[in-house]
């Protein structure tokens, strides 16, 4: 934990570009804190010269980390291993996002699910039921807004619970005031609340779109379900477009205007959701398909493969080769099956 | 004075307790039945009158009118003869009515007065109490399959002196001991560790067994489809108590229960492919039970599926659905219970070698399409595992290690049910093969991995909402096996392995 780098961003008197710069410059944040204190005349702006100092003075790096972990806000930085990957390969990543909840969700694969505060009564009943599906492979990811976004947090809470809320504020001015008992929701089942933003920052309307980079930097993918045309929620899509990130939008009505931006999606090339499953191929969800710790099994049906090299072959004659009991043979068989690499032709295997 | 002596008809699996009545009254001589009777219950007027001459007593002059309560029924079988008998001896005053009553009467009659043995002894016997009697009379050929109940007094005699020495002087057979032999038959000589090679059939069948899972076998002519279903019964557990009577009732009905003792071993039909649709289903004026209903708690086996007629396969549905059939026929409907486990093989194509590894096949694609199109849908979606056994190649077949003794395989089959029947103890089925929808939500569990590749299976395959359910129900049966009690990811995967594309690509 670099608690140098925290207590700089928590100070809130550096840009995001400046605190860049500091590293570029003094090679370590313990080194750049270390100068801003000591020297002289650093800034043009004496006013800021002197908030600086006193902060730098008044406050031991110990202290903020202390007290942020003491409202149960756990910090990150950019330099940690648990910051998610996904994010950090994002164009501008936030150099510390502040953590409230299971952080073991950062390391799983996420889908975004966002969409106008106004919904129509469809667009609920489909943010929350996608969410509830998806929720069972990814981790939803959300902001927390009224209308879809809301309804994108209910539906994984009803389904594996793996989900999360990055805000546009600090956590003690979560955003908007009517998803308070969202908030803690999220909170005690499991999920997990995120933000860039020290605590005591107060929402404000320029914060949300950079909140939105987030969202799509975090996620494998976006989906739009009903977005009018000047939609905060497009403008997550269009981040998640330009980090190369698979945007997936849901039709509507186009007498809808709160469709239309969504619509307009589709038509410059996003993924339709024609079946909640969808997604889960276009991201190849199925691809990276792996046994996890609860099946202690070997999956790898790998070395099977290999005997089918020298022509195709029959499970029997594959258990008997690699003396394994006929059914962990059909097992894998499957799995090699559904992975499109070996073929069946009335009882016999054949390498695609 | 009106004679009435009791004795009891046989509709469907039911017993309906009927009364014989006789009256003579003066006229021209002449001996009626009335109440509904079919030829044979008509002809016993004969058996009787000479039965009755050769006991020694003189046959009543005048016009003997003999009526059967309720007379609305249609009684058929020769069984009525003893009773008929009966009646008219005690109107002729050498029985006294009390010494008939609370008896019940079942037998054919020969010339001589001999009872010849007759169908559906137990029965009758199992429903003693509702019929109003105390005391089953039968002939001594049946005495075996009347004690089968254990808690019906029989007697059994050989001819009519005897027993009407016995209803007057109380005098009993000296071989008479009220034990019954219990012998189990297996009779089947042939052993899973006799059959080479075939792991993957042999592992389908454990699990067909276990779960009562429907199977089918493709093959060519050759690879052992057949030898390995007609060792299926070896891998199946005894039936228990209640089942055995249930089996061995229909049995006694359709005049099968030739020893006399009660069937223990899961019965295994295998009717031959020309056979009728009736004789499949049951039928007949008052319909007997058919193969289906003779498989109960059993194995219906039909080989060659593809050379059945395609209505007679077709009209397996309602039976393979519901657990029963229902007949209708002029007379009314019957219901006889049908729970099998249905068990088909076929070859690929008509002349048997569509890819396989040693032989060429020379069917044209229009005809492998035709041969696989005998098969319908909805016929392929009551079956739960399917399978393509390829043939054995040369190293299989000189392979002399034995496989597993079909004892151990039936250990494993049995903890497996046991699992079941404690999980669905307060349900009206006992096997994963027998679950629906909402049972199906409420006992099996996925682990997060075994959804995600079922999941995976049906989007990829295209599994429809039944064969989605398959899986799961022979995934179910897979994890009993091993006694698992939650379905992992290994289990679907290795159920998702048992299905089939029927479809000629």
């Amino acid at each position: 934990m670099n608690k140098h780098l925290i207590s700089l961003q928590y100070s809130d008197l550096f840009t995001y570009r400046e605190l860049i710069n500091l590293m570029e410059v003094y090679k370590s944040y313990e080194n750049a804190w270390l100068k801003l204190a000591s020297s002289r005349s650093l800034f043009d702006d004496q006013v800021r010269e002197k908030k600086v100092k006193d902060f730098l003075n008044k406050n031991s790096v110990q202290e903020v980390v202390d007290n942020l972990l003491q409202e149960n806000i756990y910090p990150l930085t950019i330099y940690d291993r648990d910051y998610p990957v996904l994010l950090k390969e994002s164009k501008s990543p936030p150099l510390v996002i502040y953590t409230r909840g299971n952080k073991s969700l950062l390391q799983e694969d996420s889908i975004s699910v966002v969409g106008t505060r106004k919904p129509t009564p469809y667009g609920r009943k489909i943010a929350f039921e996608l969410s509830a599906y998806l929720a069972d492979y990814l981790t939803i990811v959300s902001g927390l807004a009224l209308g879809i976004d809301s309804e994108a947090h209910k539906g994984a809470l009803k389904g594996s619970k793996k989900t999360i809320a990055v805000l546009g504020s600090g956590f003690h001015y979560p955003y908007p005031p009517e998803n308070k008992e969202l908030f803690n929701n999220i909170i005690a089942e499991g999920g997990l609340i995120l933000t860039e933003y020290p605590p005591y920052i107060k929402p404000d309307s320029w914060r949300f779109p950079a909140r939105n980079r987030i969202i799509a930097g975090i996620s494998k993918g976006t989906v739009v379900i009903e977005a009018g045309i000047k939609s905060g929620a497009l403008i997550t899509a269009n981040y998640a477009m330009e980090e190369g990130r698979e945007v997936f939008a849901v039709p509507g009505l186009i007498t809808n205007t709160n469709s239309q931006g969504s619509n307009r999606l589709l038509k410059d090339g996003a993924h339709l959701v024609q079946k909640y499953s969808d997604i889960l191929e276009a991201l190849a969800v199925f691809h990276n398909f792996k046994l996890g710790s609860t099946d202690k099994v070997i999956s790898d049906g790998q070395g099977l493969i290999g005997f089918l090299d020298g022509g195709p072959l029959s499970a029997e004659e594959l258990a008997e080769m690699v003396s394994e009991p006929i059914e962990s043979i059909l097992f894998k068989l499957s799995l090699l099956e559904l992975e499109g690499k070996v073929a069946r032709k009335s009882g016999i295997f054949h390498k695609v | 004075m009106i004679a009435k002596v009791l004795s009891a008809a046989i509709w469907g699996l039911e017993v309906i307790p009927i009364e014989v009545e006789v009256e003579v009254s003066r006229g021209l001589p002449v001996f009626l039945i009335v109440g509904l009777p079919d030829q044979a219950v008509q002809e016993s007027t004969e058996r009787v009158r000479s039965a009755i001459k050769c006991l020694g007593v003189p046959f009543p002059s005048g016009r003997i009118v003999t009526n059967m309560a309720p007379a609305d029924l249609k009684k058929k079988g020769p069984h009525l003869d003893l009773a008929i008998a009966l009646a008219i001896l005690v109107h002729e005053g050498v029985l006294s009515q009390k010494q008939i009553s609370n008896k019940l009467f079942l037998g054919e009659l020969s010339l001589s007065g001999n009872l010849r043995q007759v169908e559906g002894v137990l029965p009758v016997s199992l429903s003693i109490d509702k019929l109003k009697a105390s005391e089953l009379i039968v002939p001594y050929f049946n005495l075996n399959e009347a004690r089968l109940a254990k808690n019906t007094i029989s007697r059994g005699f050989h001819n009519l002196k005897e027993v009407v020495d016995y209803l007057r002087d109380d005098i009993l057979l000296a071989q008479d001991n009220n034990k019954t032999e219990e012998t189990i038959t297996v009779g089947n000589e042939l052993d899973f560790e006799d059959i080479k090679g075939q792991r993957l059939a042999k592992r389908a069948l454990e699990i067909s067994s276990a779960g009562g899972h429907n199977v089918l076998l493709i093959g060519s002519p050759g690879s052992g489809k057949t030898l390995l279903c007609r060792a299926y019964p070896t891998i199946m557990p005894l039936l228990t108590e209640e089942e055995s009577l249930e089996v061995s009732k229909i049995y006694s009905v359709s005049g099968l229960l030739k020893k006399g003792s009660l069937i223990k071993v899961p019965p295994f039909r295998s009717p031959h492919h020309t056979t009728s649709t009736v004789a499949l289903i049951g039928g007949g004026t008052i319909p007997k039970p058919g193969e289906v209903t003779l498989a109960h708690r059993g194995i219906l086996f039909l080989d060659e599926l593809t050379e059945f007629r395609k209505d007679s396969i077709e009209a397996l549905r309602q039976p393979l659905e519901d657990g029963q059939v229902t007949i209708s026929r002029v007379w009314g409907s019957l219901t006889y219970p049908s729970r099998f486990t249905f068990i088909c093989a076929m070859n690929p194509c008509s002349c048997g070698y569509y890819n396989d590894s040693i032989k060429p096949c020379n069917c044209s694609p229009a005809e492998i399409k035709k041969h696989r199109s005998k098969i319908s849908g909805p016929i392929i979606d009551r079956i739960d595992i399917n399978l393509e056994v390829p043939s054995l190649n040369d190293k299989e077949l000189k392979n002399d290690n034995p496989g597993e003794s079909s004892k151990l395989i039936r250990q494993r089959v049995q903890t497996a049910r046991e699992i079941q029947q404690e999980r669905y103890k307060n349900e009206a089925f006992i096997l994963n093969s027998q679950l629906n929808p909402k049972a199906i939500k409420k006992y099996i569990h996925l682990s997060g991995d075994a959804k995600k590749l079922l999941e995976m299976g049906s989007s990829r395959l295209g599994l429809s909402g039944r064969g989605y359910d398959r899986v799961l129900k022979v995934a179910t049966t897979i994890a009993d096996l091993e006694g698992s009690n939650m379905v992992k990811a290994e289990h679907i995967g290795e159920a998702l392995s048992y299905r089939i594309n029927l479809s000629y690509e």
